[in-house]
């Protein structure tokens, strides 16, 4: 479903370069979940900015779905946004509307009709445990439910993959383990889940497949993997 | 499906329109400014033509006929002028008439009086000659000076007041290409100001426009609430100056007719108010909407 060709990304930084990755190849079947370790600045972000369009590499052929994405023009970008849910630290999510409102902003964005909005809004916010908090703004809620608004919202569009990059980051330990498992529930479900991290304790209790990144090279690739660096 | 889509963009333009709306009035007004001076232009324009269609129809020649030239002589000059398809009307002034009127005019003037008691009569008889149409004077006079009443004829008045009349016509040319180069410089201004407030615009929906890209928003629904939000700007603007331009014509217009007469430029305003609203809609949303479209093109990568 999604392949690295002998990827490399360089970054110009004031005149001078940065590789942010070098010559990464692998690839990810549909259903997987894949989690990208590495410690901070190793490319994982980049990687998934890779998958989503966001960058272009430098040189090398990053293939979703058996399409390069680099290919692809800026206006069937948004239809290659809709199949890829993205998750963040940060949440991204809209401060002035509710919850309600930041996922229905999303169906509305893509021109999903209200009767949909109005059926599949509770929906999704059933999957992730907060049906009682449509109403709350994101500054009324914790961490952890921020980051289930925001894997609802990745939710909407039914997507195939969802990248998430660091989810956990800003969690504490509790609301981490359920970010995992409602990750994992997703997973089951279908859903194809990247998640970037650098959490040694996630990917040692996770048992899935583990690509390890460091300074830009994939250092290792294994089933049932282990953050060893 | 569509009218959805167009709905959503519209309500979201009519946001960022709103939640800014100092900014907003701001842009409005120094838009407003544009399109009420071009308004103004048109309309001074309007005057001018009337004054000059006053002035043209006000014209009539004086031909001074010789002293000596007999009154069946100038019966027959006025029945042959009459003949032209130009002339409207002619009319005689004999020089006894011409008399009687001049002393009426200057009654109290006892030294003009006495010299004209001591001169006889000095003033010609004339024939007054109106045309159809100002343009058409030009052919009457070439009809006198060349014809064969030539000799019978002291002087034509009437190059007094075609140089009055080319004089104006100058200086409502001069008003106009100033007026045109004044509504350019605002405009240019107003296009300017538009651009800056939308580029804040994008400055402050950032973060939205940030996860509208993350959940897959087509560029039209990233962009078009910015153009929707530019347009609005010149939709207002052309309202505002509809709104203050009435009243302003319908107290002035009448001082105008006292300066003018015949100028009616409320009544004119009135019946032209839809060519000129929809003129002052369409500069008004070109200007924004141009604005807009330079300011998605530079800032707003989608």
């Amino acid at each position: 479903m999604i392949e690295f060709k002998n990827v490399s990304k360089t970054y110009e930084i004031n005149g001078g370069t940065c590789d942010a990755l070098s010559d990464i190849s692998f690839k990810i079947k549909a259903g997987e979940f894949v989690s990208i370790a590495g410690p901070s600045g190793s490319g994982k972000s980049t990687l998934l900015k890779l998958i989503l369009g966001k960058e272009k590499p430098t040189s090398g052929q990053v293939f979703f779905k058996n399409e390069d994405v680099s290919l692809i023009p800026t206006k069937k970008m948004s239809k290659l946004r809709q199949l890829i849910g993205m998750v963040f630290q940060d949440f991204k999510l809209l401060p002035k509307r509710t919850v309600y409102e930041n996922i229905a902003f999303a169906m509305e964005m893509v021109g999903k009709p209200n009767k949909e909005i109005e059926e599949d809004v509770p929906q999704v916010l059933d999957l992730v445990g907060l049906a009682d908090k449509s109403a709350s703004f994101p500054n009324q809620l914790s961490g952890g439910e921020k980051q289930r608004v925001s894997i609802a919202r990745a939710l909407i569009h039914r997507p195939e993959v969802i990248l998430a990059d660091e989810p956990t980051g800003n969690l504490d330990l509790l609301n981490t383990w359920d970010i995992v498992r409602l990750l994992l529930k997703i997973n089951e479900l279908g859903t194809t889940i990247i998640l970037a991290t650098h959490d040694r304790e996630i990917i040692n209790n996770l048992s899935k497949r583990v690509l390890t990144l460091n300074k830009g090279r994939l250092i290792r690739d294994e089933e049932n993997g282990r953050y060893i660096l | 499906m569509k009218t959805l889509t167009f709905y959503r963009i519209l309500r979201a333009g009519w946001n960022n329109f709103w939640r800014n709306r100092w900014l907003s009035l701001a842009t409005i007004s120094v838009m407003f400014l544009a399109i009420f001076s071009a308004s103004v232009l048109v309309l001074l324009n309007v005057v001018g033509q009337n004054i000059l269609t006053a002035l043209q129809n006000k014209v009539d020649v004086s031909v001074y006929i010789k002293q000596e030239v007999g009154e069946q002589e100038i019966n027959k000059m006025r029945s042959d002028l009459m003949f032209l398809g130009e002339v409207k009307n002619v009319s005689y002034v004999s020089s006894e008439e011409a008399l009687v009127k001049f002393k009426e005019r200057h009654q109290e003037n006892p030294t003009l009086m006495e010299s004209i008691a001591e001169l006889g009569n000095p003033l010609l008889p004339t024939l007054n000659i109106e045309a159809n149409n100002a343009s058409q004077y030009d052919a009457i006079i070439n009809f006198l000076e060349n014809g064969k009443y030539k000799e019978s004829i002291e002087k034509i008045n009437y190059k007094q007041s075609k140089s009055l009349i080319e004089k104006l016509s100058n200086f409502s040319d001069k008003v106009r290409r100033s007026g045109i180069l004044i509504s350019i410089i605002l405009a240019v201004v107003a296009g300017l100001v538009a651009f800056n407030t939308i580029r804040l615009a994008m400055y402050n929906f950032k973060s939205e426009v940030e996860v509208m890209r993350l959940v897959g928003a087509s560029d039209w629904y990233i962009r078009g609430p910015f153009l929707i939000e530019g347009v609005l700007y010149g939709a207002f603007a052309a309202a505002a100056t509809l709104i203050i331009l009435t009243p302003l014509l319908y107290f002035f217009s009448p001082k105008i007719s006292m300066l003018v007469p015949n100028s009616n430029i409320f009544g004119w305003y009135s019946s032209n108010f839809f060519l000129l609203f929809s003129l002052q809609l369409i500069f008004g949303v070109a200007l924004g909407g141009a604005s807009s479209l330079v300011a998605i093109r530079k800032y707003l990568r989608v």
